[in-house]
């Protein structure tokens, strides 16, 4: 019953676990040239390897999993309730709230978690809030929960993707379908979908050369419907000329995010319309079996008909 | 520390170069800001503080009496080490009681059922007699706020040399090195005192003299800040015939 | 956020200023309200700033600490941001109520300020690898008018401009550890470059527009707004961070006005502070004017 678009394991791939992050300063600079690097300007605006699922726990109503490349987050959606903090009251809004948590074994920087998930949380709740129609529930609060369970790079825009599904999958009413993306520039090479080491590369740009060197990252949310864009974070230093070259590669990969995504609920929407006639076809079966027994038993009478259902009980002794 | 500075020198002057009985230079201007009912900043020597008064308005709660909701803040950089926080922390919180009790005897609440008072202070820096300092500042505050107040409530800080002499207001290094601090909260008109705190020791004999010196400062505080108000409210009425009422 | 309430009829007035290039308070859409700068008030602090865009208030100390750095970047010092929303500004922010709002200006000073090309984190430096500087630049928000991203980044580059590092000289002694001297001689000091250091400017969309400092009715009429954070290197204007708040979306032409007039502005904003910080800086002494806001 699962869903699956595109499954590989990276790790089963024969790929290697994540390392150490740098330990030094030259770390960085190694690790750099040894990546094999992309052409200046990238060709294939394709999203990563992705996995998604809707529906994967059945004690909430929106759930949502979802694999990018080895980055997996699991988001889930419960129905509005009504408000904890009458202060947090906006006149005509609801109130959306994001969560975002690293499970417990998480790797990395242990020090900085907290400070990262609560970072992300507040990112995650500017993407989501113009993604949800809040004047529906007013006076209601919304609560969305993630849980990373592997960090590869992308989390924010994994996060944003996956909730987008958990959305629909709860059946909360949201303006467009939200897809995000992240594309970081360093040393003039574009590198879309980055993974968490090119990320740190480009955000923090640590080796302090006298040469004015662009680099930084974009995080872009889009609703392409009306070509709204929800979120767009950047990091590093950059001119415009190069931020908007970034954007326009984001919205590319949302793009073509967008389809995978629609397919999946599409596909899921049929899957639960036919558990839905599977479910009936069973109970107008049950109903004719029981008709049956009825006729049966009218046909019979009551004396005879029991005599007809007693049956042996093995686990007695007999006599 | 302790002990190790004598307060007074031989020629009878403080660390400062004061007088035993002198105040540190007071400045005080109401309404600094527009947003709450009432503000004022008051500088006493190197301490700075801001007030602000909001209310009276309804009450949260349902109590029937008027409730004075005080808040005491200082700001990261106040003190010569970093603060980590503003507040929240048990100084804080004993100040904020303090300044509730104090004010507490000074504010009509009669007048005010069922509203609240909220009184917010923020120490800018810090150099000794805060608690004294804020709550002469919330004092201008309430009486810019226009909330009725049986008379100035002024507090002022009192300590004793080695010799014996009674000193007023004293800056924090005077504090830190080692003498008695005592801190009054008194109504000077009606020769009432609202609140009192003492630490370190001295001999019971002294305690009059010491309470009497920190009153006496509290007398001229008082004639500070009544100046000030008269000055505020014949700029605010400058526009009208007001100047010529006072 | 010091909420405002506003009535749909006082909503439309503000549009309808805004579509007609004349605001509420007769400004256009690319114009700042007036602003008073003070610096060096705070004698407990190393700098300090005082900044009153019309009526928000911010007041910035920083205060500086020997730390050991990051080994992943010995020769970088650090900086922290501290933002307290005092309760004078709203009673909303009392005890733990500003801490939202806090937090959101912290997170967009630490992304302006990360690169190392808007702030250069090698003047921190005293011995690489073992000691550095570490800032504390501590922002206290006293009153709030609207654009408090735009006047706390501005108050907290005034605040380092005005921030004197001690002379620090090390000697070396026996089995290779090195001793500090820090200068007593408060005139002996170093000071931070801010050329690079970025301002935020916040471009608010009101209805099909958008407009630079908004002031608070205005921020709630406001769908999206874009923090723009402008970093002037050789006089170019770069982006060190920029990210939408507000609540809203906005279409990707939009996005693109929203920058070049944030850069522009930003720009613009650099320069005159710049302009303003070294005419206060000359006023010393008796030439010193007495001070606007409240007493000193």
């Amino acid at each position: 019953m699962l869903t699956v678009n595109q499954t590989k394991n990276a790790l089963l791939d024969g790929a290697s676990i994540e390392e150490e992050p740098y330990t030094s300063p030259q770390d960085s600079d190694e690790f750099f040239e040894s990546l094999d690097k992309p052409a200046k300007e990238p060709t294939k605006l394709e999203p990563r390897n992705t996995f998604i699922r809707a529906g994967v726990l059945t004690t909430v109503r929106g759930s949502a999993y979802m694999e990018y490349g080895n980055t997996k987050v699991l988001a889930i959606v419960a129905p509005p309730k009504e408000l904890l903090r009458a202060s947090a009251r906006r006149m005509n809004m609801g109130v959306l709230n994001c969560y975002v948590n690293f499970a417990a074994f998480a790797s990395g920087d242990l020090d900085s978690v907290t400070e990262r998930e609560r970072h992300l949380s507040g990112m995650l709740t500017k993407a989501m809030e113009p993604v949800v129609c809040r004047t529906e529930f007013l006076n209601f609060q919304l609560d969305i929960r993630v849980l990373i369970l592997d960090d590869d790079g992308c989390l924010l825009s994994t996060a944003i993707n996956c909730c987008g599904v958990a959305l629909v999958e709860c059946g909360i009413s949201t303006y467009d379908l939200v897809t995000a993306s992240t594309a970081c520039i360093y040393r003039d090479h574009v590198f879309l979908n980055p993974s968490a080491k090119i990320e740190e590369l480009a955000r923090k740009h640590r080796r302090g050369s006298n040469a004015v060197q662009e680099h930084g990252l974009i995080i872009t949310a889009s609703m392409d419907t009306f070509e709204q864009i929800a979120l767009c974070k950047q990091y590093g230093y950059l001119s415009i000329v190069t931020y908007i070259k970034l954007l326009d590669y984001t919205l590319a990969v949302n793009k073509s995010l967008r389809q995978l995504v629609r397919g999946v609920l599409t596909k899921r929407v049929k899957e639960q319309h036919e558990l839905d006639l599977r479910e009936k076809a069973e109970s107008a079966l049950e109903d004719q079996r029981l008709e049956e027994i009825i006729e049966k038993l009218k046909k019979q009478g009551p004396e005879e008909f029991i005599q007809s259902n007693i049956r042996e009980d093995p686990y007695v002794k007999r006599q | 520390m302790a002990g190790k500075y004598e307060l007074l020198s031989e020629q009878g002057l403080r660390l400062d170069g004061r007088r035993p009985h002198e105040l540190r230079r007071i400045k005080c201007k109401l309404g600094v800001f527009e947003q709450p009912d009432g503000s004022a900043y008051m500088e006493q020597g190197n301490t700075k503080v801001l007030a602000a008064v909001y209310g009276p308005h309804q009450a949260k709660s349902k109590h029937t009496e008027s409730i004075i909701n005080c808040q005491y803040s200082q700001a990261t950089f106040s003190t010569a080490e970093r603060k980590y926080r503003p507040r929240g922390d048990r100084k804080s919180l004993e100040f904020k009681m303090y300044l509730q009790q104090a004010l507490s005897a000074a504010i009509k609440s009669e007048l005010y059922p069922r509203s609240q008072i909220d009184i917010y202070v923020e120490v800018l820096q810090a150099d000794g007699a805060n608690y004294a300092v804020a709550l002469n500042a919330a004092t201008l505050a309430l009486i810019d706020a226009g909330i009725c107040l049986n008379e100035f409530i002024v507090a002022c800080t009192a300590s004793l040399s080695k010799s014996n002499i009674p000193l007023t207001d004293i800056s924090h290094f005077e504090e830190v090195s080692g003498g008695p601090k005592l801190t009054v909260a008194a109504l000077p008109t009606a020769e009432k005192i609202a609140f009192l705190e003492m630490s370190e020791r001295f001999h019971i004999d002294h305690l009059e003299t010491v309470i009497e010196t920190a009153m006496a400062g509290c007398r001229e505080i008082r004639d500070i800040l009544e100046a000030a108000v008269k000055e505020h409210l014949l700029h605010m009425g400058s526009a009208s015939d007001f100047a010529k009422v006072c | 956020m010091a909420y405002v309430a506003l009535s749909e009829a006082e909503k439309t007035y503000i549009l309808h200023g805004v579509e007609d290039d004349f605001r509420c308070d007769g400004r256009s859409r690319r114009d700042y309200r007036p602003m008073d700068l003070e610096t060096g008030l705070v004698s407990n602090a190393s700098g300090s700033a005082r900044l009153r865009l019309a009526n928000t208030d911010i007041l910035v100390g920083v205060k500086t600490e020997i730390d050991v750095p990051n080994p992943l970047t010995p020769e970088f010092g650090k900086l922290e941001f501290f933002v307290d929303c005092s309760a004078n500004a709203t009673p909303e922010f009392e005890g733990r109520g500003g801490s939202d709002l806090a937090q959101e200006l912290i997170l967009s000073l630490q992304n302006a300020y990360e690169s190392p090309l808007a702030f250069d984190y090698r003047t921190l430096c005293l011995i690489p690898g073992q000691q550095c500087w570490k800032l504390y630049i501590d922002i206290l928000i006293l009153e709030c008018g609207g654009n408090l991203h735009d006047a706390v980044s501005l108050a907290a580059k005034a605040a380092l401009f005005n921030t004197k590092l001690p002379r620090v000289t090390a000697t070396m002694l026996d089995a290779g550890i090195t001793d500090l001297i820090i200068s007593d001689n408060p005139y002996d000091c170093t000071r931070i470059s801010i050329e690079t250091v970025p301002l935020l400017v916040t471009v608010c969309k009101v209805g099909d527009y958008c407009l630079v400092d908004p002031s608070a009715e205005e921020e709630v009429c406001s769908t999206v707004s874009v923090v723009v954070s402008v970093s002037m290197r050789d006089g170019q204007a770069f982006l060190s961070g920029t990210h939408l708040t507000g609540g809203g979306a906005m279409h990707r032409d939009t996005m693109r006005n929203c920058l070049e007039l944030g850069l522009a502005i930003g720009e613009h904003l650099d320069r005159l502070l710049t302009k303003m910080l070294n005419l206060e800086q000359e006023r010393v002494g008796p030439k010193r004017p007495q001070t606007i806001g409240f007493l000193k």
